[in-house]
This record gives structure tokens, C-alpha cells and sequence, in this order.
């Protein structure tokens, strides 16, 4: 179970003040996912305006789920949640905070906060963070984190962020590779939508199937030499 | 044709590359020569640094799969036709010299077996690490040179 599976339960199941705490903004991406499960259950607040947590204690119902999605980070925002916390609890409201790591100190110096979030603090784990910074296409950014983990935590995903190796090999073209280039031109319209199979300037197989063609490829003594192309519908 | 090979210090090994056709939108594509992990043939394969992943799709993918290193990890891979499930493997890519040498690129591949299009040899994993250079022919008759280096 992922950490955004155990937190649609928690919050399903309980109320009170919930913290996410993610290592970064790519961590966002994952938790637009939470909206719709709490949605069916419950009122859900976006927020990015400060004021929007004062206006809670005015709106607040007592019985109704309430959650407050917020990336504010703010020192003046956090003693706001901190001064309405009881409101909060009280009336079933769920505070969902998702912060990056740069502001987790402020989440800890927010007087008695960190005390009355108690054990419900859910913080993703590395793997998670990870996935959601190449998710959001930020590969540099997962690498640098990746690099604090250990290759426990990263399983697959360090080599699969590794940065690609290269060694030279003795040259394995040559003329037949041309010659199938120029067949290439000459001749692809005439495959169009179909792998073909040329040693040389000599079409050795053509199918729409590239399994059944590597079949023929791979009998030939001349596998090596044979260029296998895709040509485009 | 003309076999004069272009030079460079960096480029280790030059091949011929094509232009393919026009496709949908206009678009020419550019098609390189490399071998992948397992398969004793020489494939075609679309040079796009655009492409966030290099991306192997259908049948040829479950033939690769066989020789390289599943990750188990699923790879984000958005395509023009919308997105596509991927996975992410690691394998030795070959991209084939005519003159020089060969280069062997360990890589990280997205397979699809789902997707319908060509081999692509993308940035992120592949074309990060090596050197490319294109020289077109400057008149008919001449080759299009493809030059790479690690």
C-alpha cells in the first residue's frame, strides 16, 4: 500500500490534522490524485489563500468532514493552523498540508504543531518521491535525490536513472548498409506499414509481424548484415 | 555516391543516415543504424532528442525484453497519439559505424509493447552520454553522414 492509499484510509476513517510531508513539488502530482476519493466523502477546500483557513472557523460545520488541501508554507500560516487546531478537531475538519523539505523546518517550528499532529504525520517515502519527479519529467532533480537513498530504498529506479555508459566497438557497418539505405528510397513505398528485412541492396523479407520476420532473420547465416526497418504506414 | 567520411576529434564512428518520408504533419524523421541487446541484426531507429525516454513498442519490445534488464519500474512515456504504459528496462544499444568505430551505449530503455511505432533512441538514458553530429549531404548524390562519440 502507497503512501497516498494509506492516507485516502486514514482520512476515510478518522479526522483530525494530517501533514503529507513530500520532498518536492513534484510530490503534487500525486496527491491531485487524493481529491477524488475524498471528494465522494467529504467537502474538499483548495487553498493557497491564508485568509481561507480564518474562514474555516466561520464556515465550519460541526460533523462534516473537511479537507484542506494547501502547499503554504509560511511560518504566519502554520501558527494559524496551530491557534485553530482544536476548531479543526473538533468539527471532523481534515487539514491535509503538502510541503517540500525546505519547509518541513517550518512545519517544526511552528509552536506545538508537530505535538498535535501526533503520529499522524505521513511522510513519503523516497521511492515515492522519486517517481513523482520523473512523473513530472524532472529527472535531474530525482538523480540529485536518488543520490542521498541507499540502493535498498532505490531498487530498480537507481539503475534506471543511472546515466548511460558508452565503450567503442570495432565498426560492424559497412557498404551493405548504404546499399540498403538507397534500396530504402527506392523501394519503401511499396512497404509501407510493414517491417522489411535487407541484406545489402537485396530485400530478404518483408511482414506486418516483426516476431515472424526476426524468425527469418535470425536463420540467416548472414544475420549480422541484414538491416531490419520499420517504414511508416 | 561520394565516401568522403567528414571529420571531428570527438566522433569516434560515422554511418549514413535517411531521411524518411513526410509523415502526418510534415515532419522528417531520421533514421539511424544500431543493434540492440540480443538480436544478431542491424535495426533502424528514429533520432529524436525530443523524446524524454528512448522507447522500443510491440513485438519488437517483447523480442527485447528477453536479453535486457527489467527495472521493474513503470515509465512515464507520453507519445503524439497520447500516453502509452511503459516499462522501464536497461540493455546495450549499438549504434553501427560504417567507418571508425562502434558504440556501445548502456541504456535505459522504455518498452511498450502496446505502442505501434518505431524504435526510438530518445535523450533521457541514451543520448545524454553521447556526442551526435548530423552532416547532410550538400548535393545530390552525396551521403548523409551520421558522426557519434561517447
Amino acid at each position: 500500500m502507497n503512501t497516498t492509499d494509506t492516507l485516502v484510509r486514514k482520512l476515510t476513517l478518522n479526522a483530525g490534522i494530517f501533514c503529507l510531508v513530500a520532498h518536492s513539488d513534484a510530490f503534487l502530482h500525486q496527491v491531485e490524485a487524493l481529491k477524488e476519493p475524498l471528494q465522494r466523502r467529504a467537502l474538499v477546500v483548495d487553498t493557497a489563500e491564508r485568509l481561507q483557513v480564518r474562514m474555516l472557523r466561520q464556515s465550519v460545520q460541526p460533523g462534516h468532514l473537511r479537507v484542506l488541501f494547501s502547499d503554504q508554507n509560511d511560518r504566519q500560516f502554520w501558527q494559524d493552523i496551530d491557534s485553530n487546531r482544536s476548531m479543526l478537531n473538533e468539527n471532523r475538519s481534515v487539514l491535509l498540508v503538502v510541503t517540500s523539505e525546505a519547509h518541513q523546518a517550518m512545519v517544526a517550528s511552528a509552536d506545538n504543531l508537530m505535538s498535535s499532529l501526533g503520529g499522524a504525520v505521513i511522510e513519503a517515502r523516497p521511492r515515492e518521491n522519486i517517481e513523482a519527479m520523473i512523473f513530472a519529467g524532472k529527472i535531474r532533480e530525482a538523480r540529485l535525490y536518488a543520490a542521498e537513498q541507499t540502493a535498498m530504498e532505490l531498487g530498480g529506479l537507481g539503475r534506471m536513472l543511472a546515466p548511460p555508459t558508452t565503450k567503442s566497438r570495432p565498426a560492424s557497418g559497412g557498404d551493405h548498409l548504404e546499399r540498403s539505405h538507397a534500396w530504402l528510397r527506392e523501394h519503401r513505398n511499396e512497404h509501407r506499414g510493414r517491417w522489411v528485412a535487407l541484406l545489402g541492396d537485396s530485400l530478404i523479407g518483408s511482414d506486418t509481424g516483426r516476431k515472424a520476420l526476426q524468425a527469418v532473420v535470425n536463420a540467416h547465416p548472414s544475420a549480422h548484415k541484414i538491416l531490419v526497418s520499420w517504414i511508416a504506414p | 555516391m561520394k565516401r568522403t567520411t567528414p571529420s571531428a576529434s570527438w566522433c569516434s564512428g560515422w554511418a549514413e543516415y535517411i531521411v524518411d518520408q513526410p509523415v502526418n504533419n510534415h515532419q522528417l524523421v531520421v533514421g539511424v543504424s544500431c543493434r540492440i541487446a540480443g538480436l544478431p541484426n542491424i535495426e533502424h531507429a528514429l533520432l529524436d532528442t525530443g523524446a524524454q525516454w528512448s522507447l522500443v513498442g510491440g513485438e519488437l519490445a517483447e523480442l527485447m525484453a528477453e536479453f535486457a534488464e527489467d527495472l521493474d519500474q513503470p515509465i512515464p512515456y507520453s507519445t503524439r497519439f497520447g500516453r502509452i504504459e511503459a516499462r522501464a528496462y536497461r540493455a546495450s544499444v549499438v549504434l553501427v559505424a560504417s567507418s571508425g568505430e562502434d558504440l556501445e551505449v548502456e541504456a535505459t530503455v522504455a518498452l511498450a509493447p502496446d505502442f505501434r511505432g518505431p524504435l526510438v533512441l530518445g535523450y533521457r538514458g541514451f543520448l545524454e552520454k553521447v556526442r551526435v553530429a548530423l552532416v547532410p549531404a550538400t548535393s545530390q548524390g552525396e551521403t548523409d553522414w551520421f558522426g557519434f562519440g561517447g
